[in-house]
């Protein structure tokens, strides 16, 4: 039976107009229709101005970053004679010209002294025919009280092997021998013993000179061995003769210049306290700045590519601190992370989607996995802290704990991405696996995973790359403090990309502003370079089913 | 008013042209059975999908199962090959045995018995392999690596399953690139290629055109003899075409399992009648 509604309509006298009554219908439709056409349009207008808006926003930030961070690629550098002699050890200053004294940055002076010297050890060598080789020409070292400075009584008589004497001594240390052997092996030099040997002071190696400058450390048993040979005056800084002759030399070279100068060839207001290293005065008198000028004219300084920038690492010099260390740490880091995560987090949602009964206890891990993506990062970091550095004990700052947290942090993300893969295989697949008498492993490996990696890969790669931009749990571990080198083991403290622009944002001096800006962009170059990845591995992957 | 017998000749006659007397394979009587069902039931939970069922299916003769949608056509063939212990919640009561061994019982394992039954599906699908490697992967799996074993067996189950001709050229093209009817008949295939010793088809054709079902029918035929094939089917044209024996299950009961001759020209239960005649379903 026709309702009332159906009724009227299907008597309705407009259904079947004709003449005029027909056109004024008709009109009255069409700006209905134009109404809607416009609202329409207006909806579109909506959207198409948000996307506006948004891009507009992106791009004053982009824009604002790359402003502030360009200048960082260029670092001011003043060409300039450097004298290698001894007498710099003492002045490292008078190496350099007066008119450029002041203008070169601590950071340079510091790596020209370290050029101009190096460790020495005092080495027992034996010069007459017994002795063929350098190596065996070595004599083992027997220290006594009298080799002691005064405050160190009691002292008991040691003698060094050979052995450990011989991984002292360098392989220019070994040539300086082999020199001797070939002139006239009875010339005396220093003390010599009965058996006609000679104390030689001879250049150490490379780990002697890393011990030296306090880079790096020894094994244990050579670490108490050289410790005690510099106790005992028997190794010193001295200035390299072997390298620069006996009188010295004098290279023309560019060195870095004071971040000052930098500042003031980049063309800000060099009278404005707060521009530069000393925030209170103006930092360079009048004077200074048209020696500057000078120089610049005659091509003696000059504004450089900063390769420093990603070949050092952090450091209190402004014009010297680069991200290399930031960047090895965060390789490092993320690395380890992925190689965890991955296994770990695939492995968790194949036994979640494949395996597992459809039970309580599944369903609270299920559960508690969806939280955990949800929980804000920096209490991943207070975890890593009460846990892993107070209870496990790892040490603080380090790869090992940084790369736990983020492990805690990107796993959750991981299974969730793995998950929908998975399940995005149809299970007609999965039966006819079944059906042909595949076991479960099998039907997973032979069907569900080839069908699923690329999704798999996708919600990976999206996740390392939050991990790679994640700051606020790792400042809780430590990952901010400072650290100029990278790091070579898990235990060694490392800094992280996001950590060292916090670090450097935080400082007043532009000169450590202008690098954390050209920091982000580096970061963000990263970032866009893992995520385009994440597109491109997806646009790939054809749905073959 | 139509009476009982005139209703009885209409259908008589509608089938006898499609009905088949074909004697069995070793020439007896009636087939020996492969498959027994005693008082054979299996449980979605609490409800009863397929209720006591008691029949022997024939060796080497193909069984038609028919009924209308939700009768337990499906789970009784998933439960042949135990495909309904992957669904939760589903249990079986009763004996099912294969060969005079437990189905269901606690030395039977589950594996062994899925290589030794081939299933086809409703919706064709294949695995988005090659051709070539869909028909493989049961061998594979059998533990069979050798190239020329493989390649033989390829070829002749491509020729049993009538899909050589098409794509004996390209072996080495997706899967997915070939039609509904290509895909069906390359499942065929690839149940084919473990030489199973039953064939389990579920409602093979329903999704392909009338061509492409002649061909898969004139398969079936082929395959009789050699293999023991279970087919399900809506089409009771087909059954009536295709078996020797035939089941009609309703609401998971069953009604009748007979010789196809009797079923449906001469049907016992006046159910089966009601349903072949159209009446219902």
């Amino acid at each position: 039976m026709a309702t009332r509604r159906q009724q009227s309509a299907r008597d309705d006298p407009r259904r079947d107009l004709a003449g005029a009554a027909w056109a004024h219908e008709r009109e009255a439709e069409l700006t209905r229709l134009r109404r809607r056409r416009r609202r329409d349009q207006r909806f579109r207008a909506y959207a198409v101005g948000a996307v506006f808006l948004a891009s507009a926003f992106l791009l004053f930030f982009l824009s604002d970053l790359v402003m502030k961070g360009w200048p960082a690629l260029q670092q001011a550098e003043i060409l300039t004679e450097v004298r290698f002699e001894p007498d710099i050890l003492d002045d490292i200053g008078v190496a350099f010209p007066e008119p450029v004294r002041d203008l070169v940055s601590r950071a340079a002076k510091r790596s020209i002294a370290q050029e101009a010297e190096i460790a020495e050890i005092r080495v027992p060598v034996q010069l007459d025919a017994a002795a063929k080789a350098p190596r065996t020409a070595v004599q083992p070292l027997s220290i006594t009280q009298a080799d002691m400075p005064p405050w160190e009584r009691d002292f008991e008589p040691t003698t060094i092997p050979r052995k450990q004497l011989l991984t002292l001594v360098g392989e220019r240390g070994l040539d300086q021998i082999r020199t001797r052997l070939i002139e006239s092996p009875a010339t005396p030099e220093g003390a010599t013993s009965a058996s006609g040997s000679v104390a030689m002071w001879l250049v150490g190696s490379p780990k002697l000179q890393r011990f030296m400058r306090g880079q790096g450390r020894l094994p244990e048993s050579l670490h108490e061995t050289a410790a005690l040979l510099e106790r005992a005056g028997q190794v010193r800084m001295g200035f390299d003769h072997a390298a620069f002759g006996p009188d010295g030399k004098t290279l023309r070279r560019w060195v870095l210049a004071d971040a000052d100068v930098d500042q003031y060839l980049k063309g800000y207001d060099y009278m404005r306290p707060g521009n530069y290293a000393k925030p209170d005065r103006a930092p360079i008198s009048r004077e200074t700045a048209e020696r500057i000028e000078r120089l610049h004219a005659a091509g003696r300084i000059e504004l450089r590519f900063n390769d420093e920038f990603f070949l050092r690492g952090d450091s209190k010099i402004p014009e010297a601190a680069g991200m290399r260390a930031a960047i090895i740490g965060s390789v490092y880091v993320v690395g380890l992370v992925f190689l965890v995560v991955l296994p770990l987090g695939v492995l968790t949602s194949i036994y979640l989607e494949e395996y597992a009964p459809d039970n309580l206890l599944t369903q609270t891990i299920e559960v508690n996995i969806n939280n955990l993506a949800a929980i804000p990062s920096i209490l991943f970091g207070v975890l890593g802290l009460a846990a892993f550095i107070n209870f496990f004990g790892m040490p603080r700052s380090s790869v090992m704990v940084g790369t736990a947290v983020l492990v805690l942090m990107t796993l959750p993300v991981v299974i969730i991405a793995s998950r929908a893969a998975l399940r995005a295989v149809p299970d007609s697949i999965r039966y006819a696996g079944y059906a042909m008498g595949a076991s479960r492993w099998q039907v997973v490996q032979h069907h569900v995973l080839p069908l699923s990696i690329s999704g798999i890969m996708t919600g990976s790669i999206i996740g390392i790359a939050q991990a790679m931009g994640e700051t606020a749990p790792l400042l809780i571990v430590g990952l901010v403090s400072f650290v100029p080198e990278g790091p070579t083991t898990p235990l060694d403290p490392t800094t992280v990309m996001p950590a060292q622009i916090f670090s450097w944002w935080s400082m007043s001096l532009r000169a450590f502003q202008e690098r954390a800006a050209l920091a982000i962009l580096v970061l963000l170059l990263v970032l866009f370079t893992l995520n385009g990845l994440a597109v491109l591995i997806r646009a790939r992957s054809e749905r073959k089913w | 008013m139509v009476t009982r017998s005139e209703r009885r000749d209409a259908i008589s006659s509608q089938f006898q042209s499609l009905v088949k007397n074909r004697p069995t394979p070793d020439g007896t009587d009636d087939g020996d059975a492969i498959l027994e069902l005693d008082d054979f039931s299996v449980f979605y939970g609490d409800f009863p999908a397929v209720h006591r069922l008691r029949l022997g299916m024939p060796r080497r003769q193909i069984t038609a199962i028919i009924g209308p949608s939700g009768c337990g056509k499906s789970t009784l063939l998933n439960a042949i090959n135990r495909m309904t212990d992957l669904i939760p919640g589903a249990r079986v009561s009763g004996r099912m045995r294969l060969n005079g061994e437990e189905v269901y019982g606690n030395r039977m394992d589950v594996i062994w018995l899925r290589r030794r039954i081939g299933m086809v599906f409703q919706k064709p699908n294949p695995f988005p392999k090659s051709i070539y490697d869909n028909v493989a992967y049961g061998p594979r799996l059998h533990g069979k690596r050798d190239r020329d074993e493989l390649d033989t067996i390829v070829e002749r189950t491509l020729k049993e399953s009538a899909l050589w001709e098409e794509v004996q050229t390209r072996l080495h093209a997706n899967a997915m690139s070939l039609s509904g009817g290509q895909q069906q008949r390359l499942c065929i295939a690839r149940a084919l290629a473990i030489e199973p010793q039953m064939v389990l088809l579920d409602e093979p054709t329903s999704s392909l055109d009338p061509q492409s079902t002649a061909r898969i029918e004139a398969l079936l035929e082929e395959l009789r003899g050699h293999y023991t094939v279970i087919i399900v089917t809506h089409n009771m044209q087909q059954a009536a075409r295709v078996s020797d024996y035939t089941l009609f299950l309703y609401e998971g009961e069953q009604i009748e399992f007979a010789r196809n001759t009797q079923l449906f020209l001469n049907p016992q239960q006046e159910q089966t009648e009601e349903y072949i005649a159209g009446r219902f379903g």
